[in-house]
């Protein structure tokens, strides 16, 4: 097994997997989402997108369209609690490939083209022959082919569980430790963190964002795509939430 | 398709007790390896003896904004039946948590050809009391107060920031500008 690292995506990329050629098809396809969902890149695909989506219909890239048209899911599906447009989601129209903005606003993927990138890459590894991989961007990981072994740490770096995780997806929203300059408003003022397990890092992603905000939908999202969460509250208790019974279809 | 005897890791915890302060330490690649993969057509790595002066340190800092300390950076041309495919330059960023020893690979014409980890330090842990729901797992196997090793390498749930090393880059690449081609 060989475990290797590059900075993409604002983090810490770490790939694992047989061969050196495996894990160069993995970063290759995290670069690849890199280059087009990156929103603080002005001639990323996104920030052409978010230039002139306001003003015309602009027809996406593949890729482009299955982040957003998720994000869209989620946002719907949350009530808004998840919203790439900052509050805007309903003003964003995706039909097709084809976007529209109905009010000034920018979409940023931020908060779910990491776990994307972290799908991407497990399908490149599997697709360039590895049969165990584990992908980890930052702590939005996916696993296949091993028991992968995973600490679940608070925002202040203490570790508080071990699981391991197979053939699955896990990512973390946490606050940050000082609890100040959050990126997570919505964040329900008892919760340190939420971590989601699911099939897929695009969901696991945007889900954890959700359960964090702690909504009404939390359970609905989550039954949604068979997802499981663990919360750690501001006094160190942890909490399983989802049932565990409505497994993905 | 999923079966019902799906595995759910985060159900299947082994919650953690005391646990004092470590330093996680990952080592990925040595500089050799990394260096094979950053210019894997090159021949030869031969070392780029520098000592920045200090006109060079000042032009780093203009072209990036960041201060060159090291004044003796650790350089080596690649080279491939004697012609130079680029620089290897091994650098490393300090910062709150963590300390990253990493290679950037840059062409002769001023490009990232790419960038590996060589080793990451990241200082985890603190006291945490026992979980409340540890009642509902006693009389169950419970994994013993576990340490962040080369056993559990994986980590979700702390913010990992890597500004230092985008910043490290650019320096670099600035670094690479001033250096004799």
């Amino acid at each position: 097994m060989i475990t290797r690292a590059q900075p993409w995506l604002g983090t810490l990329v770490e790939i694992s997997a047989d061969s050196d050629a495996a894990i160069d098809a993995g970063f290759a396809a995290i670069a690849r989402v890199h280059r087009a969902l990156n929103a603080h890149d002005p001639v990323s695909e996104l920030s052409c997108a978010n230039r002139n989506a306001p003003h015309h219909p602009v027809l996406l890239s593949r890729m482009a369209a299955t982040v957003i048209g998720r994000a869209q899911f989620w946002a719907a599906l949350s009530d808004g609690a998840f919203d790439a447009s900052a509050g805007h989601w309903r003003a964003v129209q995706l039909i097709g490939r084809t976007l529209r903005y109905e009010a000034p606003l920018a979409l940023d993927l931020s908060g779910i083209a990491k776990g994307f990138a972290v799908d991407r890459a497990v399908a490149a590894l599997r697709c360039a022959g590895a049969r165990r991989g584990l992908v980890n961007a930052g702590g939005d990981m996916r696993g296949f082919g091993a028991a992968w072994p995973v600490a679940l740490v608070r925002p202040d770096r203490a570790p508080v569980a071990q699981i391991a995780l197979r053939d699955a997806a896990l990512a973390t929203s946490a606050l940050r430790p000082d609890g100040s300059g959050n990126h997570l408003h919505g964040m329900a003022r008892k919760i340190v963190s939420a971590s989601v397990e699911c099939r897929r890092t695009i969901d696991a992603d945007a889900l954890a964002k959700i359960v964090a905000g702690g909504g009404p939908r939390v359970a609905a999202c989550l039954d949604a795509v068979g997802a499981v969460a663990l919360v750690i509250g501001a006094g160190g208790d942890l909490t399983p939430v989802g049932n565990p019974a409505k497994l993905a279809a | 398709m999923m079966g019902p005897t799906r595995h759910w890791a985060l159900l299947a915890l082994a919650p953690v007790a005391l646990v004092e302060t470590r330093v996680l330490a990952k080592d990925y690649l040595t500089v050799e390896a990394a260096q094979k993969l950053l210019f894997a057509g090159a021949d030869r790595f031969a070392a780029l003896p520098v000592k920045l002066d200090e006109a060079q340190i000042a032009r780093i800092k203009a072209l990036s904004g960041k201060v060159q300390r090291n004044r003796t950076p650790a350089i080596w041309r690649a080279q491939a039946g004697g012609k130079s495919l680029g620089l290897v330059i091994v650098d490393e960023v300090l910062g709150k948590h963590e300390n990253i020893t990493y290679a950037v690979g840059v062409s002769p014409d001023g490009k990232v050809v790419g960038v590996e980890i060589l080793s990451y330090r990241e200082a985890y842990g603190g006291e945490v009391r026992l979980p409340a729901w540890r009642a509902q797992f006693d009389g169950k196997t419970l994994a013993s107060p576990f340490k962040l090793d080369g056993d559990i390498a994986n980590i979700s749930g702390a913010t990992l920031s890597c500004r230092n090393l985008t910043d490290g880059v650019r320096r670099l690449l600035a670094l690479a500008s001033v250096v004799p081609a």
